[in-house]
């Protein structure tokens, strides 16, 4: 990106430099023809490696199936087209990259639902890493046309081509068009374990949230106290540092006994629900490792407020309280967020394992699938999750750029 | 008009015990309604004085009075907010407006808001920003002199009779410093504050100070009119702190049209011409270049405005 636009706005006409096309004024560096080339070599790996995996049923050893021969050279097309539209009409990457994914989704439907057809009703068609690739250099593909909206400026809706193509493709197959992703086996667990997956996504949201929510309470008042004396920082980021380096399996099988005391020695405590295992030792895990990354950024962020600025406050009258509030608060305010963001993002991977101390959540999936060695099933898990976390971590940046908006260079130099 | 009294602010080392003292036995008087420049080497003491007065530091020992009465009556807060203060990083507030920072202290005085929107607009006036134009920007969206100009309006929002100033021009280029500080002595011609200007510009002390209080090791080495350190230092610590080419340095704050005699035709004819907005020191100069004891000022329209003779260069610093 910085090579892109430290280039001059007036190139040289006719002599183009070597790796930097030259488009109506713009140049466009050779890092994002790398960009293209990384999307297009695992597009290219996947056309020819099975897209399918067929087991007679959900435990059974399967075989692998490819694609058909023209749809392999249609695949082999698209990724070539990606450097090629970078190096000579740039802004068609957005449309290869939409066109990929949403073919590529249809290409996963077809073959999995012929694959099915010719086996019983208990086969299982999973995707394989053929599938899996082309969705990473798809993935790729979009990211190289997100740069190069980013340097036109121009026809910023073809950033969002990709998301209505594959509504399209998806409304198509549940309208009936085409087979649709309904018999790959992913979608199978998941029609299977519907209420399922609901309900546990709704508990891992709960965990997150109320992880996250006991952090900030606990670690804003310990930010801010650490923020104004040299020892108490270093004992509090002492100790913040020492549970983070507690792997987070050790630390839930750690928090049983001494819950699991205090529940038997005090009848109320049980009564509230709180035991050995459950939700209470998960929520206490992830409170604790939620701890550092908030009240780091908050001492970061609230000794990052320039001295003049507090001395300023200060000597125009501002109470202590006052001057936290007004002045030394919004100044910290985004930095201090994006270690809720950071927090949080991690809780989502933290209360995957709470579902071992029977805490539930997505990693119930995960789990089930290991011990049972279905991978569909540990998928019903991972999507879900990862997508929790994505969400958590734009949502949050809204935030923080909302909050840093006033502050203009101040907010976004990070 | 502020008077310190035997100020003192000693530190002691914890593990050593020893005492060291950043401002000893201080006794000063800044005049009512002038602008005292407290000068000196860095590590003069002249911040820690200045920050005595508003109390960021409480003295060790002695007492300061503004207007014949003891600043440690009433709460910090209280008497801050009646002492406009304006401090070399600006100390702006980022994440507010032009017109939010400016009415800070009028807002933590609980004044109409009504009332303070107005004086906002009329301090932006005052310091030559256009209000419509800088009103609702950012401090970060304003140069340096801009934001130094916020600076000073947002001191003097409350009407305070008293004003710290702690290097206030100092993170200014040459440019922009020398406009700002033309603009703020036509603000003090008009409003006559009572200033405390801390700086280590020899250059801004002659030519903003009506008096200046140079500083050595925490005590007052002298106080005087820049005349005096100029010409009359009681010590060679002032000698040698000033230079030997302080004269110079004094007059080079000064313009020849304040200095020119009004003159006929006849007087000025065939002299060099310079323009009435040169400072003194060039004129000296020129003076010496062209072998002449006298110019000729003129207009900007090339109209003589008067002459400006070797004898009224001497005088000016009498």
């Amino acid at each position: 990106m910085s090579a892109l636009r430290a280039t001059s706005p007036l190139p040289p006409p006719a002599t183009p430099q070597p790796n930097r096309l030259t488009l109506g004024g713009l140049a466009l560096g050779g890092d994002l023809q790398a960009v293209l080339w990384l999307a297009a070599l695992p597009m290219l790996a996947a056309s020819v490696l099975p897209w399918v995996m067929l087991r007679p049923n959900r435990l059974a050893p399967g075989h692998y199936l490819h694609l058909p021969a023209p749809t392999v050279m249609l695949g082999l097309l698209l990724a070539l087209a990606l450097p090629l539209a970078g190096r000579f009409w740039p802004r068609a990457v957005a449309v290869i990259a939409a066109l990929a994914l949403a073919l590529g989704t249809v290409w996963l439907g077809q073959a999995t639902t012929s694959a099915v057809a010719d086996s019983g009703a208990v086969a299982r068609a999973s995707a394989s890493s053929g599938w899996w690739l082309w969705l990473l250099g798809s993935g790729v593909a979009l990211y190289g046309a997100g740069l190069i909206a980013g340097q036109l400026r121009q026809a910023q809706w073809l950033r969002w081509l990709w998301l209505a193509l594959l509504l399209l493709v998806l409304a198509g197959g549940e309208l009936g068009y085409w087979p649709g992703l309904r018999h790959w086996s992913v979608v199978q667990e998941f029609s299977v374990h519907q209420g399922r997956v609901a309900q546990e996504l709704g508990q891992h949201i709960r965990l997150v949230l109320s992880g996250l929510g006991l952090a900030v309470l606990i670690s804003a008042p310990l930010a801010v106290w650490a923020s104004r004396s040299n020892q108490v920082s270093s004992v509090v980021m002492s100790v913040a540092g020492g549970i983070q380096t507690i792997p987070s399996l050790a630390l839930l099988g750690l928090l049983i006994a001494p819950l699991a005391a205090l529940s038997s020695h005090f009848p109320a405590l049980r009564e509230a629900g709180i035991s050995g295992i459950g939700t209470a030792p998960a929520l206490c895990a992830m409170t604790l490792y939620a701890l550092l990354p908030i009240v780091r950024n908050g001492l970061v962020a609230l000794r990052g407020v320039p001295s003049g600025v507090m001395d300023a406050a200060r000597g125009m009258g501002m109470t202590d309280n006052q001057r936290f509030w007004r002045v030394q608060l919004p100044l910290a305010l985004p930095v201090w967020l994006s270690g809720v963001r950071q927090a949080a993002v991690m809780l989502v991977g933290v209360a995957s394992v709470a579902q071992l101390i029977g805490a539930g959540g997505l990693g119930y999936f995960i789990f089930s699938g290991m011990q049972s060695g279905a991978a569909d099933l540990i998928l019903l898990g991972v999507i879900p999750a990862a997508a929790l976390a994505i969400v958590l971590d734009m949502l949050l940046r809204a935030l923080e750029t909302l909050t840093g908006r006033p502050l203009g260079l101040l907010g976004r130099g990070r | 008009m502020i008077e310190l009294q035997h100020l003192e602010k000693r530190y002691t080392n914890p593990q050593t015990g020893s005492e060291f003292y950043a401002v000893k036995d201080l006794t000063l008087t800044f005049p009512s309604g002038e602008i005292t420049a407290l000068l000196g080497p860095s590590g003069c003491g002249k911040t820690t004085t200045l920050r005595m007065i508003n109390r960021l530091i409480e003295p060790t020992g002695g007492s300061v009075l503004i207007d014949g009465q003891t600043i440690y009556s009433q709460r910090p807060e209280e008497l801050r907010r009646r002492i406009g203060y304006v401090i070399q990083q600006i100390g702006l507030f980022p994440h507010l407006t032009v017109a939010q920072n400016i009415a800070t202290v009028p807002d933590l005085l609980g004044q109409p808001k009504a009332q303070t929107k107005v004086r906002v607009l009329e301090l932006l006036d005052m310091v030559g920003l256009e209000p419509e134009r800088f009103a609702n920007k950012r401090p970060q969206e304003l140069s340096g002199g801009q934001q130094q100009r916020v600076g000073v309006a947002r001191a003097l929002a409350a009407d305070p009779p008293v004003l710290l100033m702690d290097e206030p021009f100092g993170a200014l280029d040459p440019l922009a410093r020398d406009m700002v500080q033309d603009a703020f002595l036509d603000i003090q011609r008009r409003l006559k504050k009572t200033i405390v200007l801390v700086t280590h510009d020899i250059d801004e002390a002659l030519r903003m100070g009506d008096h200046i209080a140079l500083m050595q090791s925490g005590e007052l080495a002298q106080f005087g009119t820049p005349d005096d350190l100029v010409r009359r230092p009681t010590s060679d610590f002032v000698r040698q702190f000033l230079g030997e080419d302080a004269a110079l340095r004094q007059l080079a704050g000064v313009k020849v049209k304040a200095l020119m005699q009004p003159s006929d035709a006849q007087r000025s004819a065939g002299l060099p011409h310079v323009p009435a907005d040169l400072n003194a020191r060039s004129a000296l100069s020129i003076m010496l270049r062209e072998g002449t004891e006298a110019l000729a000022v003129v207009g900007e329209d090339g109209q003589v405005l008067g002459v400006i003779t070797w004898r009224a260069l001497e005088r000016d610093s009498v």
